[in-house]
């Protein structure tokens, strides 16, 4: 008897079961998801389009902001770009009056540099900076010793040049000085 | 030796888009229903089809290498389910929806129309036993309710043995019946 009212309540709960699960969808389940799908697929496509605009964009951006300040920058008169400070001669050095002389002078400051010296011996401070030299006298620049040469070798055209462009300053400053009052008065 | 499924012609002959068509047509009424053991509601039950099949979209360069499209996509299934039903707390308690089963929703094979509404009050009575039911066998018992998943396909779903989701849906009928049977005292 118990047996059978065990089969009677799992026979029971297996078609309970059975119910419960028995679930359909709305007609047309697949065709709903397939339309979801393709405005998925379409959103997803748009949105790797404006990701590629905008990434070219950016690039371009980069690229030309890159160029526009290379061709901005001053750049040397010759093609090769100098490095002064790896160009300067060993014996062309800067010579601050006093960084020699420290030792030999009989600076009261003297005692303390040569202490100094002999924590680091590649390095030399002078006592005091000299003002009456500043800024610290340094070699001519390439540009400038050409310069000198063609001054010494031709003094009278450097003359006329330094004349012409002195007239054309003065000219150039007239003129922008016109062209701002000019514009003021249209104001 | 298993039969070529839709989706299985379909990774290996056509695109991955092709392959995603084919597991639509063949298993979105097995990922509807999971989805619906889980929401008891129908509206709810379609979204999650809908994300589930989204997100085989979105990973969809994974789906030439799945071997069991089928598993996968029920496991996919079931997460989103399980993770809808977290955000809109259907573990609370019982919801409205569930409570309020509308027999629209249910295939009757029931001839007469008495056997169908006692179906349905079989069925609603069910739905709240199986809700008092303990997590890990509430999830047996529901994906063992759709008609598609075998054990092993529960248990890979699931990610436990086969051992444990018999067991477990074993012990989860022991106690629908103990209260089905109190019921009739």
């Amino acid at each position: 008897m118990k047996d059978q009212n065990q089969d009677r309540l799992d026979d029971w709960l297996d078609k309970a079961l059975r119910q419960y699960g028995n679930v359909q969808p709305r007609i047309g389940l697949e065709g709903r998801v397939a339309a979801t799908l393709e405005v998925a697929r379409r959103r997803s496509a748009t949105r790797k389009r404006w990701g590629l605009c905008v990434g070219t964009a950016a690039a371009v951006c980069v690229i030309s902001t890159f160029i526009w300040k290379d061709s901005n920058s001053p750049q040397p008169v010759g093609n090769t770009v100098h490095n002064f400070s790896t160009q300067l001669p060993k014996d062309a050095t800067p010579k601050i009056p006093g960084v020699h002389k420290t030792k030999k002078s009989g600076i009261s400051n003297a005692a303390n540099n040569t202490r100094r010296n002999s924590r680091n011996p590649g390095i030399r401070t002078a006592a005091s900076p000299r003002l009456s030299e500043f800024p610290a006298v340094r070699p001519l620049s390439q540009q400038e010793q050409l310069l000198r040469a063609y001054v010494n070798q031709f003094p009278k055209q450097a003359a006329l040049i330094a004349l012409e462009q002195a007239q054309r300053e003065k000219e150039l400053q007239a003129l922008y000085t016109e062209n701002s009052t000019d514009s003021e008065q249209e104001r | 030796m298993t039969q070529p499924t839709l989706v299985s012609i379909a990774q290996m002959v056509g695109t991955n888009e092709d392959a995603i068509e084919a597991a639509v047509r063949e298993h979105a009424r097995l990922v509807y229903r999971i989805a619906y053991s889980v929401l008891r509601n129908h509206h709810d039950a379609e979204d999650a089809t809908q994300e589930t099949f989204v997100r085989v979209l979105r990973y969809g360069r994974k789906l030439e290498g799945v071997e069991d499209p089928k598993t996968w996509l029920a496991k996919i299934a079931w997460r989103v389910a399980v993770e809808r039903s977290r955000r809109r707390g259907f573990n609370q308690s019982l919801s409205e929806a569930e409570m309020q089963v509308p027999s629209m929703q249910f295939r009757s094979d029931l001839a007469s129309a008495e056997e169908s509404v006692l179906g349905n009050e079989m069925t609603q009575l069910l739905t709240l036993f199986i809700s008092a039911l303990p997590e890990p066998l509430r999830a047996v018992l529901r994906l063992s309710t759709v008609e598609e998943l075998s054990t092993a396909e529960i248990a890979q779903v699931l990610g436990s043995s086969e051992a444990s989701v018999r067991s477990r849906l074993f012990r989860a009928r022991v106690i629908l019946k103990q209260k089905l049977a109190s019921l009739g005292k």
